[in-house]
């Protein structure tokens, strides 16, 4: 790690102000190392840059000699959702920003769906200008190999944690004024729905034989000619495989996943009681996220239709499905 | 019917807890909270495991593997920490069940199986050790496989490469700790002065994280920083395990001791150089070994010409039926 | 040939003008009383009686017998060493035999005029191996073969290749080649591959795994080669940093085309030629089935002459001309047209030339490219004869232009490619390399550079196995 980083010599009392300064790099920013003895200048300095990087605690070692702060950016953490967000971040939203993902009628899968859903639901909560693009490589086009990504200007994000991410670095965020604990609990319920709802979808829509056959690998393979239709649909299907394999969903029967999509929509319903939203009467990134999945669900017909019914029997969750679609897709 | 004690497996403990593996002390933990009669066997060899690993609950012929599945047997069967919590906790029993194993759990097994000098220094010795002979040969490679696909699959991708999934994973597991401690505040335990399996469950990922020895300390570093979560461990620890604790403590007198002992005792030298000769000799002999047999291996590729054959035969008929390709059969 | 003294004792050997590979062991002398007698071995009545192959093991006699049948009409000695000799040149092409050897001894029975020719043929392995180097164009690579001349015994070639880059390029393919009708100039090739390379000049990484079969035959002007492929092509983005002109055209992609490629080639060296001239069109038609859909027409043309004081002139002419069949899309990054390198377009940077986007080369549908070069020795002449003459100096002009044609307004469009040109001049030297790569080392002045070309004026070095 020491080997990939550099050092920057700032002069005191001018904070950088072009991108340039900073380059490309990425880190951790070690929190202990600053506190003390800090002027309220070099405290500025330290702030810009961190407002700078994407994901705050980064890795930037400062280091205070007599008229110099010198600062270390570890070029390492550029992760994949940190992506080439960070310089330049603070310039405002721009006007021409597009939302990647694949044809919604004819080629989504349904955990794709979710994410695209979730997206798109997120940035229209904040109020963002965007507009939808659809493209049938929108999935190899993705620097993380995932959909949706959208491209703001020269910057490309994708999934949602990072698109968060960066909404929020450009002023934009849903969960700001929320107590810490408010947050932690709005991050665990995230975590939730990734974990389970998301892993359900995935299963649900590879592994089981009858989906799998009739909607999802026809509609994965539908933009290709033959014989690629098939062999990129199973070649997709062996990395679910793997993927729930690697994480012990895909020894799980249908009753005991369906059992699981219960237990998640229960404690949903739970923690949304007769809110409007699951914070109060403004939404935050996990009523997104929850749109996302649930709407997908209910209104996407599968044979057997696996979730639906599990879904309805929360009557809280539909209504606020409905509440969010006509607030903010009313369009 | 009850009078059948239940049976758990675990691993054996080290560093003062009372297993090294995440999900046995949560199971464990769980036990204590809940106060199950539960007979206890701390073991390293997964042979008798359903799934080679552990915990394993056993009761009434049945055997239970994974963490939810044995709380939820337990729960079954009415012992339980969690009755007490209102509903809406036990849906935040649910998200951060979920929170845990989604962002803390790839970082501890990168931590452990996937960080060459961790794994190298000490989870490989560690599990060498505890399990015994055959098995130790591979169980350690196979589950170091496991976690490497469990992160790698879910965390990475083909067009991420291992050093942004390393950052990230560790990235969400600090994230995760803040959290938590958010979540915790003041609280004795997550949701007041009760433990819940919520409780049972982050113990199990806290404990080793605070105490096991470490090389590679960012995620240790991390958890100290946030004090209410290091205070819940040492109090659990102090609280149900203290038995753990004392032999942690008389392992070290006696170390202490043995140390003491070996730094005035030079007896141990003339074994050791014995050791260095013996290496040397049997390196010498394994490379005279390979010279020679590379030396008998030596490939010839020559290439045996056909010599014209004595018997390829003769024709003399005419025409163009006289013509014959003579066949030297080599 | 001609007349020859042959002298008594009748055991005497003949040393003529024959082609080499010939060893006539006793001579056809008839018995005459005087010591010296002038033989006219032209007009030496022959009786072919009886031909011998030794060495066949896996060959099948078919294939030889048709090479060596017209021996038996030789009617003369002259015609036979002729006909033997042609048989062997024959035999040799093949692709069967390591060597062949001629042996024409008089018959065994001594009858008349009665001879007998023993071929001595050493068939190539059943399995051979080889792992060598090969260079394409400013990459090198390690191949590993294993291969299988003569696998049914009529010339069938199979090969089994594996290749690895130093750009972490790497592919895999095997090749199956079976010559028709027994004759080596017509063959029918199929081959499967599988191949990743790395462009980093475009900035975008691809991995192709196709089929083809192929059909090469010659006719009086010149090699005919027809093919059919189809390859899918899965292209990503190399970096984050791909431009995103680059990054939209990821994905996969299936290509169908037939390609046909006429060459005439009388060159006396495949680098460094003296003498003679390279024609090669080709035409290449995408879209029976897959989803990629264009026509692409490419062609080159070298003359050589040689001039006084070992000089050569070589004029060489290249262009291409790409449209696509598909209303809804463009043609993409790896089927377009790139222009610029150290031995192509010099003075300027690899792939350096036409439209750029954040440093990715994007490639155009239609190029033209003219070289003219002067090669002379090495001053001096150092190791004259010996490796001196892998050596040249030469001074070139270049010109070129890369751009997309707007078929609708053809006409400003041609003269838009003809004043947006580019040219450099210099003068450097040329290494001939294992007969078919070259390396040069050149000092270059680029004189017309356009908008967004990377040009790499000074000393520039080049390696690569296409050039002009």
């Amino acid at each position: 790690m020491q080997n990939l980083s550099y050092l920057y010599n700032i002069p005191l009392f001018q904070p950088p102000t072009s991108s340039k300064t900073i380059g490309k790099t990425w880190g951790y920013y070690h929190a202990r190392n600053h506190k003390n003895n800090l002027s309220a200048t070099q405290r500025s300095i330290i702030r810009t840059l961190l407002s700078a990087t994407i994901f705050s605690p980064s890795t930037i070692w400062f280091q205070i000699e007599k008229d110099r702060l010198s600062f270390k950016v570890l070029e390492m953490a550029l992760v994949a959702d940190a992506l080439q967000a960070t310089i330049g971040a603070s310039e405002p939203w721009p006007d021409d920003v597009l939302l990647f993902q694949q044809y919604k009628a004819e080629q989504i899968t349904l955990p794709d769906c979710t994410q695209c859903l979730a997206v798109e639901a997120f940035l229209r909560m904040c109020g963002l200008r965007f507009n939808v693009k659809c493209k049938t490589n929108a999935e190899e086009m993705s620097p993380s190999g995932k959909v949706p990504f959208i491209q703001a200007g020269p910057y490309l994000v994708s999934e949602f944690d990072p698109v968060v991410g960066f909404v929020g670095r450009k002023g934009f965020s849903l969960s700001r004024d929320m107590s810490d604990t408010d947050r932690s609990e709005m991050r665990a319920y995230m975590s939730m729905l990734e974990n389970i709802l998301g892993n359900a979808e995935l299963y649900m829509a590879w592994l089981n034989p009858e989906i799998s056959k009739e909607v999802t690998k026809p509609r994965y393979g539908c933009s290709y000619p033959w014989p690629l239709n098939w062999v990129l649909a199973w070649r997709k299907q062996r990395a679910v495989i793997a993927r729930l394999t690697a994480n012990d969903w895909s020894s799980k029967s249908v009753e005991e996943v369906t059992e699981e999509v219960h237990t998640c929509c229960l404690a949903l319903s739970e923690k949304l009681d007769k809110k409007k939203f699951f914070f109060g009467d403004s939404p935050t990134e996990l009523d997104a996220l929850v749109y996302g999945h649930l709407y997908t669900l209910l209104t996407t017909k599968l044979p057997g239709g696996p979730f639906t019914s599990v879904i309805r029997e929360f009557q809280n969750l539909a209504e606020f499905c409905k509440r969010v679609d006509s607030a903010y897709f009313s369009d | 019917m009850a009078s059948e004690k239940m049976k758990l497996e675990v691993w054996k403990g080290d560093w003062g807890l009372p297993s090294v593996d995440p999900h046995c002390l949560a199971v464990l933990a769980y036990c204590k909270y809940s106060g199950v009669p539960v007979e206890v066997i701390k073991t390293g060899n997964p042979w008798r495991s359903p799934t080679g690993n552990f915990p394993v609950l056993r009761h009434k012929g049945e055997a239970y593997c994974k963490v939810t599945d044995i709380f939820s047997y337990l729960r079954k069967e009415h012992w339980g920490s969690d009755f007490e919590l209102s509903t809406k906790q036990s849906a935040d029993v649910v998200a951060f069940s979920a929170l845990l194993e989604e962002k803390l759990l790839p970082a501890l097994l990168h931590l452990w199986w996937m960080d060459d000098k961790t794994f190298l220094d000490v989870t490989r010795p560690w599990y060498a050790r505890a399990i015994p002979f055959p098995l130790s040969l591979f169980l350690p490679g196979r589950t170091q496989k496991k976690a490497e696909l469990r992160v790698n699959l879910t965390k990475g991708g083909e067009s991420i490469s291992e050093m942004e999934t390393e950052a990230k994973v560790y990235k969400e597991a600090k994230e995760c700790l803040n959290l938590l401690s958010h979540k915790l505040g003041e609280k004795q335990y997550m949701f007041g002065r009760l433990p819940s399996s919520l409780d049972a469950l982050v113990f199990g990922y806290l404990a080793p994280l605070l105490k096991a020895p470490l090389p590679n300390n960012q995620l240790h570093n991390h958890l100290i920083q946030c004090d209410n979560l290091c205070r819940v461990v040492n109090d659990v620890l102090v609280t149900f395990f203290p038995a753990d604790l004392r032999e942690m403590e008389e392992k070290k007198k006696k170390e202490e001791q043995k140390s003491k002992n070996i730094s005035t005792d030079n007896s141990e030298f003339p074994n050791r150089r014995r050791n260095m000769i013996l290496a040397g000799f049997f390196a010498l002999s394994a490379m005279a070994a390979y010279a020679w047999s590379s030396g008998l291996i030596q490939i010839q590729i020559s290439d045996i010409d056909p010599a014209p054959s004595p018997n390829s035969r003769t024709n003399n008929r005419r025409g163009p039926a006289g013509v014959e390709a003579g066949v030297g059969q080599s | 040939m001609g007349a020859v003294h042959a002298k008594a004792p009748p055991s005497g050997t003949i040393r003529d003008s024959q082609p080499t590979g010939i060893k006539t062991t006793s001579t056809p002398v008839s018995k005459k009383e005087e010591n010296d007698v002038k033989l006219n071995i032209d007009k030496l009545p022959v009786r072919v009686q009886r031909i011998v192959v030794d060495g066949l093991t896996r060959t099948k006699d078919d294939i030889v017998i048709k090479e060596i049948k017209p021996l038996l009409n030789a009617k003369t000695f002259d015609e036979l060493v002729h006909l033997s000799y042609n048989a062997k040149v024959k035999m040799e092409r093949l692709g069967l035999f390591k060597n062949v050897v001629i042996a024409i001894d008089v018959s065994k029975d001594h009858r008349e005029n009665g001879y007998e020719v023993l071929f001595e043929v050493q068939e190539f392995r059943r399995v051979d191996g080889g792992i060598h180097t090969s260079i394409t164009n400013n990459d090198g690579s390690l191949d590993f073969q294993v291969k299988m001349p003569n696998i049914l015994g009529r010339g069938e070639r199979f090969s089994l290749d594996y290749t690895v880059g130093t750009k972490r390029t790497h592919g895999y393919g095997a090749y199956f080649k079976k010559p028709l009708n027994n004759n080596p100039d017509i063959f029918f090739g199929t081959t499967a591959y599988q191949f990743y390379g790395e462009y980093p000049w475009s900035g975008y990484k691809q991995t192709d795994r196709g089929l083809a079969f192929d059909l090469t035959f010659p006719t009086i002007l010149g090699s005919h080669n027809i093919q059919w492929e189809g390859v899918w092509r899965d292209l990503r983005a190399l970096t984050r940093d791909t431009s995103f002109s680059v990054r939209e055209q990821a994905g996969h992609s299936l290509k169908s085309s037939l390609k046909h490629t006429f060459t005439i080639d009388t060159r006396d060296n495949l680098v460094l030629p003296t003498a003679g001239m390279l024609w090669r069109t080709s035409q290449e038609y995408a879209g029976l089935g897959g989803n990629v859909e264009f026509a692409k027409q490419d062609g080159m043309f070298q003359w050589n002459t040689s001039l006084p004081l070992d000089a050569i002139f070589q004029m060489s002419l290249a262009g291409g001309l790409m449209r696509t069949l598909d209303p809804n899309a463009s043609v993409s990054i790896s089927d377009r047209f790139f222009l610029g390198g150290p031995l192509t377009l010099r003075g300027f940077n690899l792939k350096g030339c036409g439209p750029h986007s954040h440093d990715n080369a994007l490639g155009a549908e239609s190029y033209w490219l003219a070289a003219a070069h002067l090669y002379s020795p090495l001053p001096f002449r150092p190791g004259k004869g010996r490796f001196g003459e892998l050596f040249k100096t030469h001074f070139f002009i270049n010109a070129g232009n890369l751009c997309n044609l707007d078929f609708n307004n053809l006409g400003a469009s041609f003269q838009d490619f003809a004043t947006n040109m580019r040219w450099s001049y210099g003068c450097g030297v040329v290494l001939c390399m294992g007969r078919i790569a070259r390396l040069e080392l050149n000092y270059v002045v680029p004189m017309r550079v356009q908008k967004g070309d990377k040009a790499n004026p000074g000393l520039q070095f080049g390696i690569g196995i296409q050039f002009l």
